[in-house]
């Protein structure tokens, strides 16, 4: 059916077949309902436990006086961390022209648009007044990372979202008129969202020099955010916090969750929407060797970020590794880095690993390890403070999240969900025009 | 061959016999003054002063002490013993009110920090945990019958020198305090710093203390003093004058300038340009892009009005 070429798939089909293709599973079927019904009830439960939050306030989580950044914070770094694959695709790839990317670029956007969309709203679940967030705004001091940080997501998420629409924008006007069996305000939202497309010269101009404006501009904003994320904790001077890798180390971390969350979307497209022609062995293949890439460079951040300290041991990071490789957060931060990291690099070196279903598996290992790693970094450091810890409750002394507070991140995860599922199933997950386009210049060739 | 063995042994040893007997020498007597020990309070111990001797012991003696009859005190050598035990209760009030007066090696001096009376409530407090103790008659105050002290302090510019003088009342008339110990204190951030060496009033009840040349003051120049009179007869006597004796403090306030630490109005120029700048450069070409999204869909319908 069609043959690897030029490192990217050539399909042998028709202009007219790749639409259709691409078009079907861009409606509302029964899985689709059945899946958003308990997408949206499981999300109403959790917001039930939001509720009760807003209502009693933060002393509903496990947060205290000492562990003051918990489980909302390591949600919201990950969540920014996933969201930065968006870049690494469309922006790095894509700039220096690899061409097997074109049927990932957009699952990639639409992760990064529902994580930095949902990123936002994870930081407002950690505020125990969430109407003073214009305070942020009002009073915040500019020399505060925190105001960089909601700047910077903020203008990624509008990147993100317009580097989504752009390169939509010819699929649309395809496809409004290939829709079948959608409702009608279906239709309209595609008509206005088309921006009266005809594919002129012009209108094609404007789209290549925007996407390319975007392109080129994503990739400072992409790593100010996530560095910017890490400054939260390298600016201040504690032990497991007070590094100067920081920025580097989570970015090359945020590659490693990014890549993992894609090749799981990209298992769950190619089988639920029959894109087996489209979404290949060979890109998984390819997503492999990048994701190995990214986590063997995220490896050698990892022994820079633990072996200096470690060889130095100074008193609070002596005390804060103790606690990491042989304390109470030492089965949680050997399993997080055997399985999260050290096991996929081995697995990932052979090609048999690296079909769809092996590196779905490891995949979630390591999505699951960045999830984790998150909390390891951010939860311990606080629980050995400079100052001694005294006259408190012994509960004020450790970290436990409650109930309530994994409710309420379990509602940021269905959300980012939501969000992709709506996406990627009202409009073509796959960029029809593109791979159109590109299929038939290589005809010519 | 023995002999060689137990020379090396006896090598060996010594050092640790003297360090023994070093550490023993300084643990064991801590030798009170025959006259310092018959000292005794000038007022009865009330629950009152209990209490307040608490509250003193809490701030300034627990960290060592431990809390008394629990035996929890800081691991020290010398150790502080707890002040509940036989051994702290075995001795005079005289002596264990010298003891934190003068304060030796680890133990601090409490003269500058405690007033008289406060060390008699700590004393007070201590002894509060041992009840066969039974107070010694309070001490007679013979040297001055007064009714009211007051302290007056003048600053002599041209020989740089404090006076105080103590004036008390006696059957309604007018008398000098005399022969009395007279301490000077000038108020820093924390605690008192003692100025020149405790004094005895003279026959007019004034005495006579040197200012350092370059003390430091505040924003004017003001350095606020405290005279303690140390005399147990008159209970707890201490005055305070702010006086333009010391050297204006220029500091620069922390706030003054640009500084990360300030407010956004203040904030380093570097930040304000890098900040506004990055944002301003950024958000100039999203809106450039919406400009041209709106161009777009103008050829579009431009295009299909044509048709
Ligand atoms: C920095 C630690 C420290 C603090 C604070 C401290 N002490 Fe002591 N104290 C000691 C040590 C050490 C000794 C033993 C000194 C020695 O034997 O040379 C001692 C000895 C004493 C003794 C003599 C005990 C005896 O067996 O005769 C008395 C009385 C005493 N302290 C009272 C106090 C009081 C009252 C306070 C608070 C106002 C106080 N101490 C605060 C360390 C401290």
């Amino acid at each position: 059916m069609s043959e690897i070429k030029n490192e990217y798939i050539k399909l042998d089909k028709s202009a007219e077949q790749i639409t259709t293709d691409l078009m079907r599973p861009v409606n509302l079927s029964i899985g689709f309902k059945a899946w958003m019904a308990f997408l949206i009830i499981s999300l109403a439960v959790c917001i039930y436990a939001y509720t009760i939050q807003l209502n009693i306030g933060l002393g509903v989580t496990g947060l205290r006086d000492y562990v003051s950044w918990g489980m909302y914070i390591a949600n919201f770094v990950f969540f920014v961390a996933a969201s930065l694959i968006g870049m690494l695709i469309g922006a790095v790839l894509g700039l220096i022209g690899i061409k097997w990317i074109t049927p990932l670029v957009r699952i990639a956007e639409i992760i990064a648009v529902a994580f930095a969309a949902v990123a936002g709203l994870v930081i407002i679940s950690d505020m125990g007044r969430p109407e003073r967030l214009p305070y942020v705004l009002m009073y915040g001091r500019i020399q505060s990372p925190i105001l960089w940080d909601v700047t910077v997501v903020t203008t990624y998420l509008v990147m993100s979202l317009l580097l989504y629409f752009l390169p939509l924008i010819p699929d649309l006007a395809i496809g409004k008129d290939k829709l079948q069996g959608v409702p009608k305000i279906h239709k309209i939202i595609y008509n206005i969202l088309s921006l009266n497309w005809v594919g002129s010269e012009e209108q094609i101009k404007i789209i290549h020099k925007s996407v390319r404006i975007l392109l080129i501009l994503i990739i400072p904003v992409a790593f100010a955010i996530h560095t910017v994320t890490s400054w939260l904790f390298a600016v201040t001077p504690r032990a497991g916090w007070d590094s100067t890798i920081f920025g580097p180390y989570f970015l090359s971390g945020a590659f490693v969750a990014g890549s993992a969350a894609v090749i799981i979307a990209m298992f769950f497209f190619q089988k639920n929407y029959k894109l087996k022609d489209y979404i290949t062995d060979f890109h998984f293949d390819k997503m492999g060797k990048l994701l190995f890439l990214v986590s063997i460079v995220y490896f050698y951040f990892n022994l820079n970020e633990f072996l200096v300290p470690g060889y130095k041991l100074k008193q609070a990071d002596a005390i804060h590794l103790q606690a990491l490789f042989n304390g109470n957060w030492a089965k949680l931060f050997w399993a997080t880095q055997i399985f999260g990291l050290i096991l996929p690099l081995i697995l990932l070196l052979f090609r048999k690993m690296r079909k769809a279903f092996p590196i779905l598996i490891i995949s979630i290992f390591v999505i699951a390890g960045a999830w984790l790693k998150r909390y390891i970094i951010v939860v311990p450091t606080q629980e050995h403070p400079y100052l001694p810890i005294q006259n408190v409750p012994d509960y004020f002394m450790g970290y436990t999240p409650t109930l309530i507070e994994t409710a309420i991140t379990a509602a940021s995860i269905i959300l980012v969900l939501i969000i992709i599922t709506i996406l990627s199933k009202f409009f073509p997950v796959i960029p029809i025009w593109e791979t159109v386009h590109e299929n038939k210049t290589d005809q010519k060739s | 061959m023995k002999r060689r063995i137990m020379i090396k042994y006896l090598t060996i040893l010594i050092p640790f016999v003297f360090l023994y007997i070093n550490s023993y020498s300084q643990t064991e007597e801590w030798i009170v003054p025959k006259e310092k020990k018959e000292v005794v309070s000038t007022f009865n111990f009330t629950d009152e002063n209990i209490k307040s001797g608490e509250s003193l012991y809490q701030k300034n003696c627990l960290s060592c002490h431990g809390n008394p009859t629990k035996g929890n005190f800081a691991p020290l050598q010398p150790s502080p013993g707890d002040p509940a035990s036989e051994k702290f209760q075995n001795q005079s009030d005289g002596s264990m009110f010298y003891k934190i007066t003068e304060g030796r090696v680890l133990m601090p001096q409490f003269k500058n920090i405690l007033s008289e009376k406060e060390r008699w409530e700590v004393v007070a407090f201590i002894r509060s945990f041992n009840k066969n103790y039974v107070q010694p008659a309070l001490a007679k105050i013979d040297e001055f019958k007064g009714d009211a002290v007051n302290i007056e302090i003048i600053f002599d510019k041209e020989n740089r020198q404090l006076i105080a003088k103590a004036i008390g009342t006696v059957k309604e008339k007018i008398e000098p305090v005399k022969k009395a110990e007279m301490v000077l204190f000038a108020k820093r951030y924390f605690g008192n710093m003692q100025i020149d060496e405790s004094k005895r009033t003279n026959e007019e009840g004034m005495a006579f203390f040197r200012l350092p040349e370059e003390l430091p003051g505040n924003d004017s120049g003001y350095v606020e003093f405290i005279v303690r009179l140390n005399e147990s007869s008159f209970g707890d006597i201490q005055k305070t004058a702010l006086i333009h004796a010391g050297l204006p403090k220029n500091m620069e306030k922390l706030t003054d300038q640009r500084a990360m630490w300030n407010i956004t109005r203040k904030a380093p120029v570097w930040l304000l340009i890098s900040y506004f700048g990055g944002v301003l450069f950024v958000w100039s070409f999203i809106v450039y892009i919406l400009l041209q999204l709106y161009k777009l869909r103008k050829i579009g319908s431009e295009v299909t009005n044509n048709e």
